[in-house]
């Protein structure tokens, strides 16, 4: 059964159209990379998605329409971004972006208990728990605005860009807890522009370009496409 | 009599009222970027909603003691400020959240100038005096004068200044309203529901402003349709001063500002040989608005003015 669920799906900014239609799905449990060049339209999709901007056409989630539905219903039924630029609260401190995250739980010990799951899945957040999330480094805050989203416990997480700006040995770091992430049931949708790498930990892909889907299918089969692999993967 | 001294007392008084009121003014920046400038008009229906109060509690049939009608009447004003601002949010600037932002200041001044007519339409145009209510009085101290309203006064700021900053920096609500004044889209994407803050806001400061209303009127006994104006434009120096959006700048600034106006209204006249008096009190926080906005318009806590333009 699919957990999202996109139909003839448009966004447009004034008069220029950023996604011009696009129909995809996501399954209970997947990792869905969503892959494509700079200015495809990826972030507008996944921040439609959210309710972050307006759009046209069908969403459905969890088989119930959320078209009319605003960002903060849609985090209720476990609907979670971590938006391009993480994105973290820069002001507040480590402890209180995860707490942010968890503003919708409202069982005092189960948030202490996700809390100390995240600290065990972050060393680093823990050691800077008390810091100001805006003297981190990029890597420490992509961490964050992961550990961030997963104190929702949501039931599908939106990646934009995990690995943007980061050091290879991060991007490693940040793409074995994604792995992670969705071994523990959580769905995936990564838009990446490493594409290889996004392949790699995805079980499908799609391949977004000028606003459009032009090629889906399982990762190993776009990993081997030849123009995938001549404008993605630079060959 | 130590005019030194007796200036940096009556500065203090000015001071906490100024920063109670000046609170509401960075809290809304903080979230919207907007000045509401009608916000010194909820400071003066704080103080004309109190009158009325009294006046209605103490002429009735139930004989109160003067403390239940006082703080009856502090609950109505707050009351009825607050839902004043949830309207005056509502109404005249939620339509415009994604309009220029010129837009929405227009429309603040407008906001203002329509609800100290409609308070002139219902409170006339005399001025009127504050009830006795208590005993004054004045207490001699190292060669100045305190009185008893003003210990009140300072003190009760202080308090509420303190409670807010824990709700702030302490609870949930506190938080959230944080991470919305950083980002209101990140904010939304954890669940806060924006619109929400958004009027909490505005009734957290109408709160503060009404509180401050009545503590004005209390401290000069008299209360006037277009009082919210001046203080209102003063309370908005001390948030510059401060450092706009941010709640200790605020408190900061209100003080400074009192002392600033105090102190220089009580030296002017030696200054200027008799020249210049003490009703140039008005011109120190706008000589302040501008050095400020000249040299250091971040004001002296302030780092975010830049970020959020």
């Amino acid at each position: 059964m699919n957990l999202l669920r996109l139909n003839n799906f448009k966004v447009a900014y004034g008069g220029i159209k950023a996604v011009k239609g696009v129909s995809l799905s996501v399954d209970f449990g997947e990792v869905v990379a969503l892959i494509g060049s700079n200015g495809a339209g990826k972030t507008s999709l996944l921040k439609a998605i959210c309710g972050l901007v307006d759009y046209q056409g069908q969403i459905e989630f969890k088989g119930e329409n959320i078209n009319k539905l605003r960002c903060d219903q849609l985090a209720k039924l476990g609907l979670s971004m971590v938006p391009e630029g993480r994105g973290v609260f820069t002001r507040l401190t480590v402890e209180e972006n995860l707490l942010m995250g968890a503003f919708l739980v409202n069982d005092k010990k189960d948030i202490a208990k996700n809390k100390e799951n995240m600290f065990r899945m972050f060393p680093r957040l823990e050691e800077r728990r008390a810091q100001i999330a805006g003297t981190l480094s990029g890597g420490e805050q992509q961490m964050l605005a992961i550990g961030r989203s997963l104190m929702g416990r949501p039931d599908l997480l939106l990646l934009d860009e995990p690995s943007m700006g980061l050091a290879p040995l991060m991007v490693e770091k940040i793409f074995e807890v994604i792995n992670q992430i969705s071994s523990s049931k959580v769905t995936i949708l990564l838009v990446e522009q490493n594409a290889k790498l996004a392949l790699e930990y995805a079980s499908r892909g799609y391949v977004m370009n000028n606003g459009e889907i032009t090629l889906e299918g399982p990762s190993g089969i776009l990993l081997n496409d030849s123009s995938v692999r001549k404008a993605y993967l630079g060959e | 009599m130590d005019i030194f001294l007796q200036q940096v007392i009556n500065g203090l008084v000015l001071g906490s009222v100024y920063a109670l009121v000046a609170l509401g003014y960075t809290m809304v920046y903080g979230i919207l970027g907007l000045i509401n400038f009608a916000h010194g008009e909820v400071v003066m229906v704080g103080a004309m909603v109190f009158l009325t109060a009294v006046s209605v509690l103490g002429g009735g049939p139930l004989v109160l003691s003067n403390s239940t009608i006082i703080v009856f009447a502090v609950l109505t004003a707050i009351f009825v400020c607050s839902i004043l601002a949830f309207f005056i949010e509502r109404i005249a600037y939620r339509p415009l959240r994604n309009a220029p932002r010129l837009a929405p200041l227009i429309t603040a001044i407008g906001m203002s100038i329509l609800l100290q007519n409609i308070a002139m339409m219902i409170w006339g145009r005399q001025y009127r005096t504050f009830p006795e209510l208590f005993q004054i009085e004045s207490y001699t101290f190292a060669g100045a004068n305190v009185t008893n309203v003003q210990l009140f006064i300072v003190g009760i700021s202080i308090a509420i200044m303190a409670s807010l900053l824990a709700v702030i920096h302490l609870t949930k609500v506190g938080r959230a309203m944080r991470a919305t004044a950083e980002s209101p889209q990140i904010a939304s994407l954890m669940g806060v529901n924006v619109n929400t803050v958004i009027s909490l806001t505005f009734i957290i400061g109408a709160g503060l402003a009404a509180i401050a209303g009545v503590l004005v009127s209390a401290n000069y006994s008299i209360a006037h349709y277009s009082m919210g104006f001046i203080l209102g434009l003063k309370a908005f120096t001390a948030a510059v001063l401060g450092g706009i959006g941010n709640l200790t700048g605020a408190m900061v600034g209100g003080i400074l500002l009192g002392l600033i106006e105090s102190i220089g209204a009580g030296y002017i006249g030696d200054l200027t040989g008799g020249f210049m008096g003490s009703h140039y009190q008005d011109v120190f926080a706008f000589l302040v608005l501008i050095i400020v906005l000249v040299f250091r318009p971040t004001g002296i806590m302030g780092e975010r003015v830049a970020d959020r333009s």
